[in-house]
């Protein structure tokens, strides 16, 4: 009973936070919408006992993908567009809804014809931590190709710095070493001064 | 356990000489010594892979070693190195670059090897996108040139599509086969032939063929060579190429080898595409590295016809033959500075003979080998392919291929003419290759010129070689 009333909150605010981020118009309102549709669906996957899916999806959706969404966003500046639409949008709006139309047909021709509840995956009992499992299984039958996609996040890495990073030559820089390690009389000269003559 | 790691020793080799060389160039300001130690980590792990024997399925099936796989590995390894080789003469005139090059170019031929010992869709996808990470990486690397930056984001734009298309192709066969091990999909194949199968194994052929750059999937191809840099290019012309290509032949003839009669026809019509296109917009290119993206893609188109006629030997014995002469044109390319510029135009190569005889010599033997004059490889290799289709009842295709080969002739002998029989113009007069870096290079050249002449009279050790790995294969 109250499971069935979490799943049924967290499923209507999911809803209503997709339909939200597709609706509005400011663009980081929709983040926000966005980020919101993650953290219910995060709390949808609570529910089937995949808890370690369900904080994969916070840390990476939420703390990464969406931060990153913001981030550019408000970098860009982008600003609510004009209430009228252009011309050669105003098609867009029907063709859209026809494809959302034909993949929701889909769904429902396949939830109603070939699903049975014997095909849907059953809820995992809480004996055991699906972490510990998908630990396991990564890190022995997984562990080559885990292994290079660690070598090609470290890729993805070095190549951000590699394109980014300037060294450039014109700039100058401080050497701190050369700048402490020099003494006062090697660039001091103490001379005294007369009166009326100057230096030199 | 133990045994199945001590076959993949000098891959887990070349993975921690990276990490090694990567923690090194942090420290070190001398780019060019961690290029030179890249360079020989890459023959070092080629030899070692080179002797090594033993064969069998490791690490939960996710990757194979066999004879086929060791052979395409060394030669990825060994034309990395030669191209790696290149790269200290070239980057030390024009911007300095930091050893980031040559640990990118390890990691790339990493992912390279890892795509050829893959026996899953999942190991073949993860070490597939190592190389191509790596590959945008080192085209855009010259941050201050334009050309490099378009060129590095045309490729990554197009890649990261082909990718997906590609990806999406390995999803239908997973769901297909109900597992990402070639060999249950094989066997899936051998049982029903659905829908799945065939999308599947389209788009990843589609997506391969990007890679190797074959007719309707090539139009990145000639402004990627010409906007990176004389080196990098040099590495996209050999190390991918092998990769891919021997990829492309190991799915096509092993696990989709029952489904014969579907792909035939997608790869002829790819492969005369290829070939005449590659032969045809040759001829009109202006600039050396168009022209060599164009000769990339008539050979690769060529080389489809091995696979058609499912000779392993011939498509092994080609791409060696191919990527020698390629690298040979590359390297001396990216050793000749025109007014301390890079060469660019076909046209500034006049006087060449005159200035230089020995670079000159080197680079009109690789032409050669590639426009396939008899005495040459590139006609064995030649001889081998169309021998291997006409064979097979490809005479046809056979017939086509050797018109575009001839036609590609043309523009091959093209620029030798250029080097040899053109006044050079006044104020392209200078060529500079000095020091020691540039004399490493240019004798790199020279011997890849030399092989490229010398394997027609002695082919004996290689044929007998790449025979042994293709039975492997079949």
């Amino acid at each position: 009973m109250i499971e069935a009333v979490i799943f049924y909150m967290f499923a209507f605010v999911l809803m209503a936070a997709a339909a939200a981020c597709v609706s509005v118009r400011q663009p980081v309102l929709a983040v926000l919408s966005l980020i919101l549709c993650f953290f219910n669906a995060a709390g949808l996957m609570v529910l089937l006992g995949a808890e370690f899916l369900a904080f994969v999806v916070l840390i990476v959706y939420v703390g990464a993908v969406a931060v990153l969404f913001l981030f550019v966003v408000m970098m860009l500046d982008v600003r609510a567009p004009a209430a009228e639409p252009k011309k050669r949008q105003r098609f867009l709006r029907p063709a859209f809804a026809v494809v959302t139309a034909i993949l929701f047909l889909e769904i429902l021709v396949v939830v109603f014809s070939s699903l049975s509840a014997s095909d849907v995956a059953p809820v995992i009992e809480a004996d055991f931590e699906n972490t510990r499992l998908l630990g396991q299984v990564l890190y022995t039958d997984y562990i080559y190709p885990f292994q290079m996609a660690g070598l090609l996040l470290l890729v993805g890495m070095i190549g951000a710095m590699a394109l980014t990073l300037t060294k450039r030559k014109e700039v100058k820089r401080q050497k701190l070493w050369d700048q402490l390690d020099r003494r006062a009389g090697e660039v001091l000269e103490v001379r005294s001064v007369k009166t009326g003559e100057g230096l030199l | 356990m133990m045994e199945s790691v001590s076959l993949i020793r000098p891959e887990l080799f070349l993975a921690l000489a990276a990490l090694a060389f990567l923690l090194m160039s942090a420290w070190f300001q001398k780019a060019e010594g961690i290029i030179y130690g890249c360079a020989g980590v890459m023959v070092i792990a080629a030899l070692w892979i080179a002797c090594a024997d033993g064969a069998g399925v490791l690490l939960n099936g996710m990757i194979a070693v066999d004879d086929f796989r060791r052979f395409v590995k060394v030669i990825i390894l060994l034309s990395g190195a030669a191209a790696l080789l290149f790269a200290p003469s070239f980057f030390k005139q024009d911007d300095p670059v930091d050893g980031a090059y040559g640990v990118l170019a390890l990691f790339a031929s990493l992912g390279m090897l890892g795509m050829v010992s893959a026996t899953h869709l999942l190991s073949f996808y993860v070490s597939f996108e190592l190389q191509n990470l790596a590959l945008y990486i080192l085209v855009a690397m010259r941050r201050d040139n334009r050309a490099s930056s378009e060129a590095g984001v045309k490729y990554f734009v197009l890649g990261a599509l082909a990718s997906g298309v590609m990806v999406f192709g390995l999803s239908w066969l997973y769901g297909f086969a109900g597992s990402g091990s070639y060999a249950m999909i094989a066997s899936a194949a051998d049982h029903a032939q659905g829908l799945g199968l065939g999308v599947g194994m389209i788009f990843v052929l589609a997506g391969l063929a990007f890679k190797v750059s074959l007719v309707p999937f090539h139009m990145w191809t000639p402004d990627v060579y010409d906007g990176a840099a004389a080196p990098v290019t040099g590495f996209l012309t050999a190390a991918p190429k092998i990769a891919a290509m021997a990829v492309l032949g190991f799915l096509l003839l092993v696990p989709f080898g029952g489904l014969w009669v579907f792909w035939q026809g997608p790869l002829a019509a790819l492969a005369l595409l290829s070939m005449f296109w590659g032969a045809l917009a040759g001829l009109l290119q202006t600039h050396i590295k168009r022209l060599m993206a164009y000769s990339a893609i008539l050979n690769m188109g060529t080389l489809l016809l091995a696979v058609l006629a499912r000779d392993g030997q011939s498509l092994l014995l080609y791409l060696c033959v191919y990527v020698m002469a390629a690298l040979g044109v590359m390297g001396g390319v990216s050793l000749i500075r025109i007014k301390g510029q890079e060469l660019e135009r076909i046209e500034d190569c006049a006087g060449l003979g005159r200035v230089h005889p020995v670079l000159a010599g080197a680079m009109a033997l690789c032409l050669f080998s590639l426009a396939a004059v008899p005495p040459m490889a590139g006609f064995l290799g030649k001889f081998m392919v169309f021998f291997a289709a006409v064979k097979a009842d490809f005479t046809g295709l056979a017939a086509l291929g050797l018109l575009a080969s001839v036609l590609a002739a043309a523009f091959y002998l093209r620029v030798v003419k250029v080097i040899y029989f053109e006044a050079p113009k006044q104020e392209a007069a200078s060529f500079e290759a000095q020091g020691l870096p540039a004399r490493a290079a240019a004798a790199a050249v020279v011997l890849l010129a030399l092989a490229s002449s010398f394997l027609m009279i002695y082919p004996g050790p290689l044929l007998t070689w790449t025979a042994s790995a293709a039975e492997s294969l079949l």
